[in-house]
């Protein structure tokens, strides 16, 4: 399934309320969509805080590293402000707005 | 990239060479190796890159205007009629204008076209299916477009349907005029099954052999049956930057082989999209003309593009990633979004130009007039864009206007115009005429 979205409205994306992905940028400015769920428990990372290459999951303190984050981030085009994500899953989608610590 | 010393004296020996001189005509006659630049191109910083906000700027027309000119030193052209200025086409393709040429491209290019390596961004784990989906859906969203296009309704709906569509007509000319140029050179080398099918479009393009089935010459018969002059870049004064800034991209790509696989992703965006594009333009031109246009370059397009399209894809982009994996599918993305992107800076410019264009005839008041281009021989000619809006005065003399073609304004002494920034427009002044530019 293709998915469209503006950056400038939405940096968190819902897919059958089971799937939680985060337009996250790294350190140099590069954006990546990858899974918000804490590989722990499943805490939300968006909601976490953040250290120069770690997440800390706001749940348990789990410090989950940006890079293995970034290894297993969903294809996706970023074209200015228009972002394009292909999804292998399909599915009811909900868009979220939140002022995370990474974006 | 050569040094900022080398760069500034390669362009400034460049832009004094006669073909770039004497700007003294709106229309260009009969010479393809003349292509006129505006007398202030030294006094441009092309050091920095632009934006996406500003790549319409002065320094960005001009540095586009130059590069067409560059790219073209590979394309052989002779007029169309035995009045061949042998000194001019001796010069055009001499080995000192290309050397120069080839000293001020790249830094030309970064200037123009670096922007795009910010703006566009590919992440994630990409993979064969991947791209095949996305492209897939993209393919049927082209087909799927409903007419009117938005640049097909700022015609329909402008006050002047017929001068809209001719501006239409002269912003496709830098590209159409020489049709497949930009493809043929990627084509030399050894590269296997893409190379063969590539070969395979660059004959359609072509006509197969036969002269009056070449795209090229299709598109010349439809400027000739609307009363527009067939000349190779008779208006090279309308181009605007935005016009440039799309179709330079593709000779960009060709020109800089290490970018082969952006070369194949520009190539499926405009092969994709350009069916139900034309379906769409050959209807809206025989809504504007009536059937005295002849629009079989649209029909031709309307039909063979399905194939194009498909070809690419399935034929070309499929093989390449299939053997050169992720490296392939960034660049060939890299590629498709980037052209996606100047189309969109490209229609957004043409759209707001013909707004501009209509909203002129009220300005003063004495709209399209029936000045030929020979009554203003020995005028010097003034295109530019600005970056603020800016006051055109009228000292003294005898000055035109244009917004477009097909619309020249008289302006008397004391006249104030205001040109909207980012709107591309051309003064035409007397031997006498004084203006006062005031951004």
């Amino acid at each position: 399934m293709i998915i469209k979205f503006s950056s400038k409205e939405y940096n968190i994306i819902i897919i059958n309320n089971a799937y939680v992905l985060w337009l996250l940028t790294d350190n140099v400015g590069n954006s990546y969509l990858v899974n918000a769920r804490c590989p722990h428990k499943g805490g939300p990372l968006f909601l976490g805080y953040c250290e120069t290459n770690h997440i800390i999951c706001p749940w348990h303190g789990q410090r989950i590293s940006i890079d293995s984050l970034i290894m297993k981030a969903w294809p996706i085009i970023i074209n200015d402000y228009d972002i394009t994500v292909v999804s292998p899953i399909e599915g009811i989608l909900r868009f979220i707005n939140y002022k995370s610590c990474r974006n | 990239m050569f040094s900022t010393v080398t760069f500034k004296n390669a362009l400034s020996e460049l832009v004094n060479l006669p073909i770039y001189t004497k700007r003294d005509s709106i229309e260009l006659i009969n010479s393809p190796y003349h292509r006129p630049l505006p007398d202030d191109m030294l006094s441009f910083n092309y050091d920095s890159m632009l934006s996406k906000d500003n790549v319409l700027s002065p320094s960005g027309y001009r540095a586009s205007l130059l590069l067409r000119s560059i790219y073209e030193t590979d394309l052989f052209f002779l007029p169309y009629n035995s009045n061949v200025r042998f000194k001019e086409l001796e010069s055009f393709y001499s080995y000192n204008h290309k050397l120069l040429c080839e000293i001020v491209r790249s830094g030309l290019e970064k200037h123009t076209y670096g922007f795009l390596e910010t703006l566009i961004n590919v992440s994630g784990d990409w993979k064969e299916k991947d791209i095949l989906e996305y492209f897939t859906e993209e393919q049927k969203d082209f087909d799927a477009g409903e007419y009117p296009n938005p640049t097909v309704k700022v015609i329909e709906t402008s006050s002047n349907p017929q001068r809209a569509a001719k501006n239409f007509l002269i912003r496709l000319s830098p590209d159409t005029m020489a049709e497949g140029s930009a493809l043929m050179r990627r084509l030399l080398g050894s590269f296997g099954i893409a190379q063969s099918e590539l070969f395979k479009i660059a004959i359609d393009e072509y006509g197969y052999g036969v002269n009056n089935h070449k795209h090229s010459v299709l598109f010349l018969e439809m400027l000739e049956s609307c009363n527009l002059n067939t000349d190779l870049h008779r208006y090279w004064n309308y181009y605007t930057p935005a016009t440039l800034l799309a179709h330079n991209y593709f000779h960009y790509l060709s020109k800089n082989t290490n970018l082969f696989f952006r070369y194949l992703g520009k190539l499926f965006l405009a092969e994709a999209s350009f069916s139900n594009a034309s379906k769409q333009y050959a209807r809206m031109l025989k809504n504007i003309f009536g059937n005295t246009i002849n629009v079989k370059y649209f029909e031709e397009h309307s039909t063979i593009d399905i194939y194009h399209g498909r070809m690419v894809l399935k034929n070309i982009i499929t093989e390449v990633i299939r053997n050169f994996g992720s490296y392939a599918i960034r660049e060939i993305l890299i590629g498709y979004e980037s052209f996606k992107k100047l189309l969109h800076i490209s229609n957004d410019a043409f759209c707001q130009q013909i707004a501009w264009l209509d909203a002129c005839d009220h300005l003063i008041g004495t709209g399209e007039t029936n000045i030929d281009n020979h009554s203003l021989q020995s005028y010097s000619v003034k295109s530019d864009i600005n970056e603020t809006d800016t006051e055109i005065y009228i000292e003294k003399g005898s000055v035109f206007l244009s917004p477009g073609y097909s619309s020249i304004i008289p302006l008397k002494p004391n006249n104030k115009v205001t040109i909207p920034k980012y709107h591309f427009y051309t003064l035409i002044i007397s031997e006498q005429g004084i203006v006062k530019i005031n951004k």
